[in-house]
């Protein structure tokens, strides 16, 4: 079954490759912050600083070393940033596909249950997104399924290994914990040195305040419903499948089957967790294939049908998030004018949150607010300015506003039509189609950049 | 045997020569089916994207029904193929409930006598004759498939049946219907504590899920459109002045006295019995069929397939009609039968033959002209109010965009666009009128025989200083006047 794990390493590179090809920046706006957040650091290890204080947003933050930012600020002293965000999360899927079939196999899983669970794996929306978007969870997957590869023969390793992913914040310290408990449970291992390191660390987490991602709070359970990090119908069906399979054993491990449960009734509302629990779903529904594999049928043939239809929605799922992910933000419609921006002036920019990373990467300008404003102390306040100035109808008003949170910039994009205002012409986009103090600057289909200038003598309103 | 395959070519014969006979199609939804076979013809690619919908929308909806009559299309031209193919389904369909019949009650006189009525029946005559739709060529598919189910050890019935559910799922989302009477007899059996075969597990799950599959796959914007509403009620202010109301009375009409009396006899005397028969299928998809149709889940096309299984299983009750008349004393007495049969018939083909008058008179050919009046009369980014039954019709003839058609499922205000434009044709003032057109964004008013049936003879078009009367025939349109903005 070798050669299934060749054909999974091949499809783990097409998404990547087919981004590459089709697209001169990479798509989803998080990583852009990463980069950025990497640069501040600047090396491999945290020799000069271990906090720095990022000043790119109206309320700056304090942004922990992690090992992630170590390994992107190494890639980015060989490569440029844009080749960086293209080849990091390829490498760390394809490394998480080939330890994953080796932990499987080293636990006792048959050949062909090894390569049905990776193939599941594989094509599943999780690690598509994964496989093209530089963030936390795909560098902290590998890890995990190394640390409980070595965590029988190799314990120090091991405990590093737990450690590094538990340092990437508190949602994969509190995973780290689990997945020693029940692995510990299930093969009588004594993860207690792991465990209480791990619990150090998720300590520590919480008084550095280390910031993970974004892409959960955007992100449904179910992929097909539009979930980033979700899961496919199909494996979910087929997962389901599976846990009857060991269903049997249900009284032999209660502890794990309840910890396993619970995490996914917890993931609905911390989508952050679906990364790791996608690892479990792939392993279930692997099972579940191979169940309806070996079952005895009455009607033959349409267990072929069956398995046919089976394979062609895991590959519809995973085909259609590749399509999603293509077409995601920024469109080179908006980074034209974001690289135009930096050109410009210094002066900070208001825009939707969601805009805010790709503008402090490619304008090389601070903004009002971005995703990950409301994690600073300052970030309720520059939420509510945002707010007001985005729905604000009145000049003086808006004027107000920009001169507090020190404007001088606004973009406006298409998505904020949705996002930030329900149709045309209201709030903020009424009001800079109408006011002198406004010049535009840019604008095509998809961006407008107008800026902010004073008029001395003359009061203008709406 | 042989006997079905003359009825097969009398009914193709009937529907198609009548059509060919027919201007125009007959309903407003074969419109949209006629513009995207155009279409594909054209590009290759359907109406994904329909620049003269309301609001420039993006539809959704399953593109294979205009592709399969785009093939005879590309011979003879799509309205005579449309034509043509309206005649062929037709014949599909008494095809289809004569396999069923067959297969249920084993006895070819009621199956042919069931598969002549389910053509002549007005449900039938109201949503095939002269028209185009995906519904028309899934119902004989899922007729077909309940004949199959039962049988589906043998292989070459097994791949059969799994082309005709995945054809019928491909074609209208009301298969989900067939899938859910499936799991209905099997929760029913586990009920009774008697556990289903494996076969019939493997069958029905899989049809089940690969049912839902496919339409979770092709109407998924639209659930997430609606998200947990999308089993709404059907808005029926779109369907104002359409043939077929939705009314109690209005399904038995369509549906015919006699086939619905024969279903519920023999739903009363069957219902779940301890076999795995394609009886036991076609009773519990009725019995959801009708539960949807009630609670307004289901739009019209419900009617249609409603009709179909009817005669299905009113073959099941005349062969036991047969069967105990045989043992009256009047066993002997052909004529007494021959004359209830013909009774039946009759009760049957007469409303049959109403709704045929009904559905060729419904558009008009100086309705039509009408429409193609608009196409050379008026700018062409202009935009028409006409009732919702008419939409269609507004963009494949005239070419020009209306406010709103039957095709509500992608969108989530057309239920209020619906009351708008009947605020048009029903307010009293001129500015109420204006101020609806102003909110629907529209330049003239179509005022269709429809429409005054509906909302009275609208004279007061006339009278309103904003409103210009344009063409004044069988139907009247007005032009507002672009000083009138109305108040929103």
């Amino acid at each position: 079954m070798r050669w299934v794990l060749a054909i999974c390493l091949i499809i783990v590179v097409l998404p990547g490759i087919v981004m590459y090809a089709s697209r001169s920046f990479p798509s989803g706006t998080e990583q852009y912050y990463h980069v950025r957040v990497a640069n501040l650091f600047s090396s491999f290890l945290p020799i000069s600083h271990f906090f720095v204080i990022d000043a790119m947003t109206f309320a700056g933050k304090n942004i922990v070393w992690t090992p992630f930012y170590g390994l992107t600020a190494l890639s980015l002293q060989v490569f440029s940033w844009r080749d960086s965000l293209y080849i990091l999360p390829i490498l760390m899927m394809l490394l998480s596909v080939i330890l994953l079939y080796v932990l499987l196999q080293k636990e006792g899983f048959s050949s062909l249950q090894c390569a049905l669970c990776v193939l599941v794996f594989t094509a599943s929306p999780a690690v598509v997104y994964l496989e093209t978007h530089w963030t936390p969870s795909a560098f902290a997957i590998p890890l995990l399924l190394a640390g409980v590869l070595v965590l029988r023969k190799q314990r120090v390793l091991s405990t590093l290994l737990f450690g590094v992913v538990a340092w990437l914040g508190i949602i994969p310290s509190l995973v780290c914990l689990g997945v020693l408990w029940a692995y510990g449970l299930l093969r009588k291992v004594n993860v207690v040195i792991q465990w209480s390191f791990v619990l150090l660390i998720l300590l520590a987490n919480f008084f550095a305040g280390v910031i993970v991602s974004t892409a959960g709070k955007t992100s449904t359970i179910i992929a097909d419903l539009g979930g980033i990090y979700g899961f496919s119908s199909f494996a979910l069906l087929l997962g389901i499948l599976g846990l009857t399979k060991v269903w049997h054993r249900r009284t032999q491990h209660v502890q794990v089957h309840a910890l396993i449960v619970a995490t996914f009734c917890i993931a609905i509302i911390v989508p952050e967790l679906l990364p790791f629990l996608n690892i479990v779903l792939a392993i279930f529904a692997g099972l579940g294939i191979d169940e309806l594999i070996h079952r005895e049928w009455d009607l033959p043939s349409l267990k072929y049908i069956t398995l046919v239809v089976l394979g062609c929605g895991l590959l519809f799922s995973g085909l259609s998030h590749v399509f999603l992910v293509i077409n995601e933000s920024p469109s080179m419609n908006v980074v034209t004018g974001l690289v135009g921006l930096s050109d410009r002036p210094v002066g900070s920019v208001l825009s939707s949150e969601s805009n805010g990373f790709m503008i402090e990467l490619l304008s090389k300008k601070t903004v009002l607010t971005d995703s990950f404003t409301g994690h600073s102390s300052e970030g309720a306040r520059a939420i509510a300015l945002s707010y007001e100035a985005l729905h604000s109808s009145s000049v003086d008003e808006l004027i107000k506003v920009l001169r507090i949170a020190g404007i001088k910039y606004i973009v406006i994009t298409s998505d904020m039509y949705e996002s930030v205002w329900e149709k045309h012409g209201e709030g903020l986009d009424f009001v800079v189609h109408n006011s002198d103090v406004f010049r535009r600057k840019f604008g095509n289909d998809e961006i407008e950049i107008w800026e902010y200038v004073p008029l001395v003598s003359t009061k203008k309103s709406v | 045997m042989r006997w079905i395959w003359v009825l097969v070519v009398v009914t193709f014969v009937v529907y198609a020569g009548l059509a060919l006979l027919t201007p125009g199609l007959s309903s407003d939804g074969s419109y949209w089916q006629f513009r995207n076979v155009e279409q594909i013809l054209d590009s290759g690619k359907p109406l994904f994207d329909d620049s003269l919908a309301w609001g420039g929308r993006g539809v959704v909806f399953s593109p294979v029904f205009a592709y399969i009559v785009a093939v005879p299309a590309l011979l003879v031209g799509s309205m005579l193929a449309a034509k043509l193919m309206s005649g062929l389904i037709a014949a599909f369909l008494a095809f289809s409930v004569y396999f069923a019949s067959v297969r249920l009650v084993k006895k070819e006189y009621a199956a042919l006598l069931a598969a002549g009525i389910s053509v002549i029946s007005p449900s039938a005559v109201s949503f095939l004759f002269n028209q185009i739709s995906p519904i028309g060529l899934a119902v004989p598919l899922l007729i077909l498939s309940i004949g199959l189910v039962s049988d589906v050890k043998n292989e070459k019935i097994l791949l059969t049946y799994i082309g005709c559910i995945a054809a019928a799922a491909l074609l209208h989302p009301l298969t989900m219907l067939f899938a859910a009477g499936l799991l209905l007899v099997l929760v029913l059996k586990i009920a009774e504590k008697e556990l289903p075969s494996q076969a019939q597990m493997e069958i029905s799950l899989f049809s089940a899920l690969f049912v839902l599959w496919t339409e979770f796959v092709l109407y998924k914007r639209i659930l997430l459109l609606h998200g947990a509403s999308v089993l709404q009620r059907v808005p029926h202010e779109l369907f104002l002045g359409d043939r077929a109301p939705l009314t109690v009375l209005g399904v038995i009409f369509s549906v015919g006295f006699v086939p619905i009396i024969a279903a519920i006899i023999v739903c009363l005397r069957y219902v779940f019995s301890r076999l795995f028969t394609s009886s036991n299928i076609a009773i519990s998809i009725l019995l959801i069929l009708s539960t949807t149709l009630v609670i307004g889940v289901v739009s019209q096309n419900g009617v249609f397939f409603l009709g179909a299984l009817c005669c299905v299983l009113f073959a099941v009750g005349f062969a036991q009609f047969v069967d105990f008349f045989s043992l009256t004393r009047l066993e002997h007495s052909t004529v007494l039968l021959v004359a209830i049969v013909v009774l039946l018939v009759l009760s049957v083909a007469i409303p049959g033959l109403d709704a045929l008058s009904q559905t060729r008179s419904f558009f008009s050919p100086a309705e039509n002209d009408a429409i193609v009046w608009l196409a050379t009369n008026t700018p062409p980014m202009s935009t028409v109010v006409a009732l919702p039954i008419e939409g269609q019709r507004i963009n494949a003839l005239g070419l020009r965009k209306s406010v709103v058609d039957l095709m509500f499922e992608s969108r989530v205000d057309s239920k209020a666009r619906a009351l708008l434009v009947a605020r048009v044709f029903s307010a009293r003032t001129e500015i109420d009128v204006t101020s609806a057109m102003r909110e629907l964004n529209a330049d003239y008013v179509y005022v269709s025989p429809g429409a005054r049936s509906l909302y009275g003879s609208l004279g007061r078009f006339q009278l309103f200083d904003c409103f210009h009367l344009v063409r004044d025939d069988v139907v009247q349109i007005f032009e507002k006047q672009e000083s009138c903005r109305g108040v929103a």
